[in-house]
Parts: C-alpha cells; sequence; structure tokens
C-alpha cells in the first residue's frame, strides 16, 4: 500500500507542477495577446525550434500558425488529462479499491489519452519540420524516457493493465458468488 | 441458467425454515438467499456437503439440470 500511496504523492505532484505551468503559459500567451496586441512565433531554424513570442519578433500570424498553435495546446491538454485519469486511478486504489472499474476506465483514459498525446507530438514535430522548417522527416524519437516509442508503450501498457483490472473484477464478482 | 436449485422445496418437505440451515450449514442468510434465487456463480463441495448432510438428501436432489433455449 504504501507504494501506491508514494506513486499517488508522485503523479499529483507532477500533476499540479503540470498545471501551473500550463496556467502559466496561458498567462504569458494572455499577457502578449494583450500588451503587444498579438502573439507571434520565433523561428529558429539553427535550433529547430519553434516558440511563442511578442509579434514584433516574427512574421505576421496566419492560419498555418494558428493551426501550429492549436497543435501546441492540444499537446499540452492530452498529457494532463492523461496524468489526471492516472491520478484519479491511484486515489482508488489508494482506498482499497483496486478491482474497480472507476479504476479500470480512468487507466484506460490514460492510456488512450498517453497515445493521443504522442501521435499529437509527431504531428506537431511533422508540422513544424514542414511548414517551418522546410525539409520532411517522419519518425519514432528513441533519445529517452520523453521519446515517443516510450510513451506509446506506457499508453499500450496502460490500455493492456485496464483489461486485466477489467477480468479482475470479473473474477472477484465470481468469487463473491461462490457460496 | 441451465443448473436450478431446489432448495426451498427440500426446505419444505422437511419443514425447516432458511435461517436454520443456514445456521446449520455455516453460512449467511444473504448467502443461502443468493443460492437459493440461482444468482450464485459456483457452489463449494464443502457447502454442497453440509446441505446434503443437513438436509439428509443427495446432490441431484438439490441441484436440478433444465435446458434453457436461451443461455
Amino acid at each position: 500500500m504504501n507504494s501506491i500511496r508514494l506513486l499517488n504523492a508522485l503523479i499529483s505532484i507532477f500533476y499540479f507542477v503540470l498545471l501551473v505551468s500550463a496556467f502559466a503559459f496561458c498567462a504569458y500567451f494572455l499577457y502578449i495577446s494583450f500588451s503587444e496586441g498579438g502573439v507571434g512565433l520565433m523561428i529558429d531554424k539553427a535550433k529547430g525550434d519553434v516558440m511563442v513570442s511578442a509579434p514584433n519578433l516574427s512574421d505576421k500570424m496566419g492560419i498555418k500558425d494558428y493551426g501550429y498553435l492549436l497543435l501546441m495546446f492540444l499537446e499540452i491538454v492530452f498529457f494532463i488529462k492523461a496524468i489526471y485519469h492516472l491520478r484519479k486511478a491511484t486515489l482508488k486504489m489508494i482506498r482499497n479499491e483496486m478491482f474497480n472499474l472507476t479504476v479500470s476506465s480512468n487507466l484506460k483514459m490514460a492510456g488512450i489519452s498517453m497515445i493521443i498525446y504522442m501521435l499529437n507530438k509527431m504531428l506537431c514535430e511533422l508540422y513544424k519540420d514542414v511548414i517551418y522548417l522546410g525539409h520532411f522527416s517522419v519518425g519514432f524519437d528513441f533519445s529517452g524516457f520523453d521519446s515517443s516509442i516510450f510513451i506509446l508503450i506506457l499508453g499500450l501498457f496502460f490500455i493492456l493493465f485496464s483489461n486485466v483490472i477489467k477480468n479482475g473484477i470479473s473474477l472477484k464478482n465470481e468469487n463473491e458468488l461462490t457460496i | 441458467m441451465g443448473i436450478s436449485i431446489n432448495l426451498d422445496s427440500l426446505l419444505m418437505l422437511r419443514n425447516m425454515k432458511s435461517k436454520e440451515l443456514a445456521d446449520r450449514i455455516g453460512i449467511t442468510t444473504a448467502n443461502l438467499s443468493i443460492l437459493k434465487t440461482g444468482k450464485a456463480k459456483a457452489i463449494r463441495f464443502s457447502t454442497l456437503e453440509a446441505i446434503c448432510k443437513v438436509l439428509d438428501c443427495q446432490p441431484g436432489d438439490i441441484l436440478e439440470y433444465v435446458d434453457d433455449p436461451n443461455p
């Protein structure tokens, strides 16, 4: 049980840090929008980076730029959603309710959100490469623990684990109805 | 379900109450009710043995296979 408490504590800290970062990003976005009269994107071709900035540092925002901002926004939303569902599942586990449909559905949602996040991240990278950096590349990032392949594996694992819990629920019910 | 439980008729024949049977075989009345209404998924040999001993019957007197057209 202590490991579940520790896991929940770590996920909760991560979740709230993520929320604060997301709010900070939104606040920065709104600040630039109101103080500078709009937002812009700063393209660093040498580093291969595209960053949100004040409009005077970049070209005028077009539909393609808003498309990129939307993809970035969705990336943040799906990552936070995945961590939110993980946190909810571990909260239920702490209350000794491991074999529960809420745990199963939350783990499944966490897995699906992670996969969507990963696909969105790949799409975002592809969009950036094609639209801003002028080259085409599709591939998995194998560089570390935040690599897209690792997040895909984690997402699939959570979906599989949710099915294991679902099977556990039916076995538990069967056991309880054995007189 | 294809298996039906004939506990009610046996209890009536033995003039015994459900609570008495539950007490004598060592299960709760709630579990006996689950068994009687056919909601149970399985029955342990030990429970079946206890019921047979108390009601002085054979397992076949308690359990009956009924052909279910919609399983």
